[in-house]
Parts: structure tokens; C-alpha cells; sequence
């Protein structure tokens, strides 16, 4: 992972330099970050959400009627973890799938706010809990944060992504808020002030 | 630019709208006369709705049938079609110029606020029925249709039900004038209010409503009024919910410049529905000279704050303007956000000011501004 994060730091200052030259090109994991760093308004990004999307936000439908949380839990599915299946849609009634014991037990480990690391993190309110991640990877669906690649992906990419606003350097605000308005630098350079 | 004089009253029993007419009017029964009444006796008036006149006619006694104001002071300042209104004191107000983008519905003395820098001190006597039958005349006899038109106090929804039969008026017989309306939206914290406000349905209305902090504590105290940060801000949300414009007005003085970048990211972050966001510099009359020491900053003082507000704004794609700020003042990042905002009859420039080559471009003074400006005005 700590390859990973090397490897993505290397990339976005490479996009971000394409940008200023002139070439609008947007990072999109960064961006939905951003979304949630700059402004009021949400992202339909289920990973990074509290509670967690998948299963809230969206159901997996698999060909023979089983309900899943999500696909990362149908795989887990096929390899003969149902964890997350929390119904058929032939059988049972939406009331029965999200009263289910296996979803109550499945939600319950997916507010950030009240896991373990998560709770009194300050990166918390822009991270999300991927209880699917967590019992796949660490076979527990609370997870351990201190050996949790999820968490060390995020933290460093958001820690990076904040040092990065806050560098003062004004074309990498302006492009990040670009990102996040689906423009190009250049048109938000007209937009604010021509400021030294 | 005058919009009051006075003379000597007579007959006036109660409050006379209407039209200025220097020239006979196809129409006697809108018109009031203004002009010479020399050789005319009261008679030669029948049908209009008043006289104006600079001097004192021959034949007083014979104009008992008309109301008359005559020895104004002034008579310079009317033109054809002006609309005033005469009043039984002998004050003659003028309600509206057709040649004046300023126009204003003036609604009520009252309010529910009492701002450090109000520049119109509220009066705590109900005018609010007065207004409201002057301002329904004051719009059925509008004409051209003014493209723009402001309402303003006091606090206008203080008027209840007179503001929506006011705005209903508009709507029917103005419908394709923008009305923007100054209120302090503490009103729209009552659904009940903006549900009436929406009835109306009209279809060019912004509500022009102020925010001086993001700290509710500040706010409260600059209004001069508890929970008045709470009801605007609930009253703002009610006001986005039902689907009605709101622009967000910022006057920029001691208490309110230190904080302004923090409440640039309160309104990106809270209310990013405001489809403007006026940051204004002080107006220097009303209340605003008695509390000199509270407010004062010269405005070459808070250029930093100012920018970094407007960066914060429009990097969030808020639409921002500058008000009653002077281009030699201002950053010169930030001029192409500043607005000659100042309306007509309240706008001067200074002596200084006759030199510099940015004038045309500049928005000036207020009138009241004579000896309360930065130290730094220059002509450039």
C-alpha cells in the first residue's frame, strides 16, 4: 500500500501539471474527496460513505434472485462467504431483506462514527466504514484500523489532498475546485480574483 | 438630486397621489398640476387630483375645491410624469421618477431589527397601513413600466398581508418588472410566511436579505436583536425550500470585516442557493456617524479580508459584487467586482475625484460620505 501511495502521489502531481499546461483532466477518486472537502453537497460514492452505501444506497440482484449488499459481496458469495446476502428477491419481501439478522449485523459495523480508529478520527466525516472490505481482508466486519489498508489508502490520500489546499499555492485550489464545478482552470481563473 | 420639498398646503385634507403633469394631460383625473397658475382661478383646475405651484396664485380662496400646494421651495426637480404624493403638512414626497433605474417602494418606517449602521432608524409608529395604500395607488399609476424596482423600509414583511396584496399588485400590474426586495428574512423563520410569500408566485422577485456574521453572537449583536441570526437563517432555508431567489447582503465595517473570509465559507458551505452575495461598504448616515467608533475601519484596511472573501466566493461559483466602494480603495484584483451601486440621488464624487481617469468606471460616493471616507481616495 505504501507503494500505492507513492505511486499515486507521483501521478496526481503529474495531473495537476497537465492541467496547468492547459489540459483539463480530472483525478476522479480526488475529486469525489474534494466534493466532500469543499463543498456542502454530497457524492453518490457508496465506498466513502457513513453509513456505508452499499446495501443503503444499492442492492446487488444476482441471476438467481439472490439480494446482495453489494458485487465485492456477491463474489464474496461465489467463493462460498453469503455474509452479505441478505435475501432472495423471489422469496422474501423488502420489509424481511432489511429486517434481516444478517443485514442488522452487517449495519451495525457500518457507521464510522461509532467504529473503533473511525470514531475519533478527524478525517472521519470525509472517509467512509466498508464493512465488506473489512471481513473480506481482516475476516471482521468492525475491521482493525491500525493494519487496515482502507484506512491507510484514505488517510493518506485525503492528508495529501488537504496539504495540497492548504500549500497556498492558488492554481491547485482553483483546479480542485474546478474538479469539484466540472470546469477547467481556466475558466475558473476569469471567475476569481487575479489575486498575486 | 432632491426628492422632498415643501409649501404652503392648501385643502390638502388627507395624502394626494399622482402624476405630475407641466402640460394639459389627456387624463385630468391622475394629474397633478404643476406650473405657473397665473391668471387661473381655482375653476381652471377642476379634475385634477392637485396643484403644484412655486408661487402663490392670485386667487387663493378660489382653489378650495382642488388641493393646492403653492410657495415650494423648490420646483426644479419635478419632470413630467413623476409621480409624488402632496401631503396635508405641505411636504411634497416624490414617489418615483420614470427616468431613474433607483426607483424604491418605501413600505414602512418600522422594523424588527435595530442595526449599529442602519442608515434609516426605524420609527416605532404603525405607518404600516399608510404605506400600503399609498404603495397599491403608487403602482396602479407606475407607467412606462420600470424595468427595475426596489422595496425597501423599514422592514417590509412588518406589513403582513399589505406586502402580499403589494407584491400580488406587482405581479398583475407590473409582471415584467424585477422586484428586489431588502428584507431581514427573520419573518421567513414562519412557514406560515413563506407559504403566503410563494402564493403570491411573482414571477421576477429576489430578496435581498443580510448576513453580517457566520458567528450567530456577532450577528445578533450588529442587529441589535436576540435569535435574529437563527430566524434569518431558518427564514433563508424556508425561502430556498419554497423555491424563492434569495441574495445575500453584506455591510463591510469594524465587526464585520475581521470575520469575512470565515463567513465567505459560511455561505458557500450553508447557503450556496443565494443567487448573489452583495459585499457593501458603509453607508454613513442614520445610525452609522453616532456609532463612528464601533464601525469605523477605513476600507484601505480590510482589502485583505475583502479579497480573500470574494476568492473564497467564486471559487465556489457564488456570483459576487462589491458596493459603494471606491475603485482607488479597492485591490486592483478585485475591481471587476465592484459596481457603481449608489443610487442617483444619493451618488457624488469628490473633488479629487474630478481628476482621476477611472471615474467613468467608478461608483463614487454617498452624498453622506462628505467627511466619513478611506483617507486614501486619489484620483488615478
Amino acid at each position: 500500500m505504501e507503494r500505492f501511495i507513492r505511486f499515486y502521489k507521483t501521478a496526481l502531481d503529474h495531473i495537476i501539471a497537465l492541467n496547468r499546461s492547459g489540459f483539463n483532466i480530472q483525478e476522479v477518486y480526488a475529486k469525489i474527496l474534494l466534493t466532500k472537502i469543499l463543498t456542502p453537497y454530497p457524492t453518490s460514492y457508496v465506498d466513502l460513505q457513513s453509513p456505508f452505501g452499499a446495501g443503503i444506497s444499492v442492492l446487488v440482484y444476482n441471476y438467481n434472485g439472490d439480494v446482495y449488499a453489494s458485487d465485492e459481496s456477491r463474489m464474496l458469495a461465489e467463493m462460498n462467504d453469503t455474509t452479505f446476502r441478505f435475501g432472495n428477491v423471489h422469496q422474501d419481501r423488502y420489509e424481511s431483506i432489511y429486517n434481516s439478522a444478517a443485514f442488522s449485523k452487517y449495519m451495525a459495523a457500518a457507521c464510522n462514527e461509532s467504529l473503533p480508529g473511525c470514531a475519533e478520527c478527524a478525517l472521519q466525516g470525509y472517509c467512509g466504514a466498508d464493512p465488506v472490505f473489512h471481513h473480506a481482508v481482516q475476516g471482521d466486519l468492525y475491521g482493525h484500523r491500525p493494519t487496515s489498508p482502507f484506512c491507510f489508502k484514505n488517510m493518506e490520500i485525503i492528508k495529501h489532498l488537504l496539504r495540497l489546499i492548504d500549500s497556498g499555492d492558488r492554481d491547485t485550489l482553483r483546479m480542485f475546485f474546478a474538479w469539484v464545478r466540472n470546469m477547467g482552470l481556466s475558466d475558473i481563473r476569469e471567475e476569481t480574483p487575479a489575486c498575486a | 438630486m432632491r426628492l422632498k420639498t415643501a409649501g404652503t398646503p392648501v385643502n390638502v385634507q388627507e395624502p394626494v397621489i399622482g402624476r405630475v403633469c407641466v402640460r394639459e394631460p389627456e387624463e385630468r383625473s391622475e394629474a397633478i398640476f404643476l406650473g405657473p397658475t397665473s391668471g387661473r382661478g381655482g375653476e381652471d383646475f377642476l379634475g385634477y387630483r392637485g396643484i403644484l405651484s412655486g408661487s402663490v396664485p392670485a386667487d387663493v380662496s378660489s382653489f378650495a375645491a382642488v388641493p393646492l400646494i403653492h410657495s415650494l421651495r423648490e420646483i426644479d426637480h419635478f419632470s413630467e410624469g413623476d409621480i409624488v404624493v402632496l401631503q396635508p403638512n405641505g411636504f411634497v414626497r416624490t414617489l418615483y421618477r420614470p427616468a431613474s433605474q433607483h426607483n424604491a417602494l418605501f413600505l414602512t418606517e418600522r422594523c424588527n431589527s435595530n442595526c449599529l449602521m442602519c442608515s434609516q432608524p426605524p420609527k416605532d409608529h404603525d405607518d404600516t397601513g399608510f404605506f400600503t395604500a399609498l404603495n397599491l395607488e403608487l403602482i396602479r399609476l407606475m407607467r412606462p413600466a420600470p424595468s427595475y424596482l426596489g422595496i425597501t423600509g423599514g422592514e417590509p414583511t412588518l406589513l403582513g398581508d399589505g406586502l402580499f396584496r403589494i407584491l400580488a399588485a406587482l405581479r398583475d400590474m407590473l409582471p415584467d418588472t424585477h422586484v428586489h426586495m431588502l428584507t431581514n428574512g427573520r419573518a421567513f423563520a414562519w412557514t406560515d410566511a413563506t407559504r403566503a410569500l410563494a402564493a403570491v408566485a411573482h414571477p421576477r422577485l429576489t430578496l435581498g436579505i443580510p448576513l453580517y456574521s457566520d458567528s450567530a453572537v456577532l450577528h445578533d449583536y450588529i442587529v441589535q436583536a436576540h435569535h435574529a441570526f437563527d430566524q434569518t437563517i431558518l427564514g433563508l432555508y424556508n425561502l430556498a425550500r419554497w423555491g424563492i431567489q434569495v441574495e445575500i447582503r453584506v455591510v463591510l465595517h469594524r465587526l464585520t470585516t475581521p470575520r469575512l473570509p470565515e463567513l465567505a465559507t459560511y455561505i458557500c458551505r450553508n447557503l450556496p442557493f443565494a443567487v448573489h452575495v452583495a459585499l457593501m461598504g458603509l453607508e454613513p448616515t442614520g445610525y452609522t456617524p453616532r456609532n463612528r467608533d464601533t464601525l469605523w475601519i477605513d476600507p484601505a484596511n480590510y482589502q485583505r479580508e475583502l479579497e480573500r472573501a470574494v476568492e473564497i466566493l467564486t471559487l465556489s461559483g457564488m456570483n459576487v459584487s462589491i458596493y459603494n466602494s471606491q475603485l482607488c480603495v479597492l485591490t486592483p484584483a478585485l475591481w471587476r467586482f465592484a459596481r457603481r451601486s449608489i443610487s442617483d440621488w444619493k451618488n457624488i464624487y469628490l473633488s479629487e475625484c474630478t481628476a482621476c481617469s477611472k471615474i467613468e468606471q467608478c461608483g463614487g460616493l454617498f452624498q453622506s460620505a462628505t467627511q466619513m471616507h478611506s483617507q486614501y481616495l486619489r484620483a488615478l
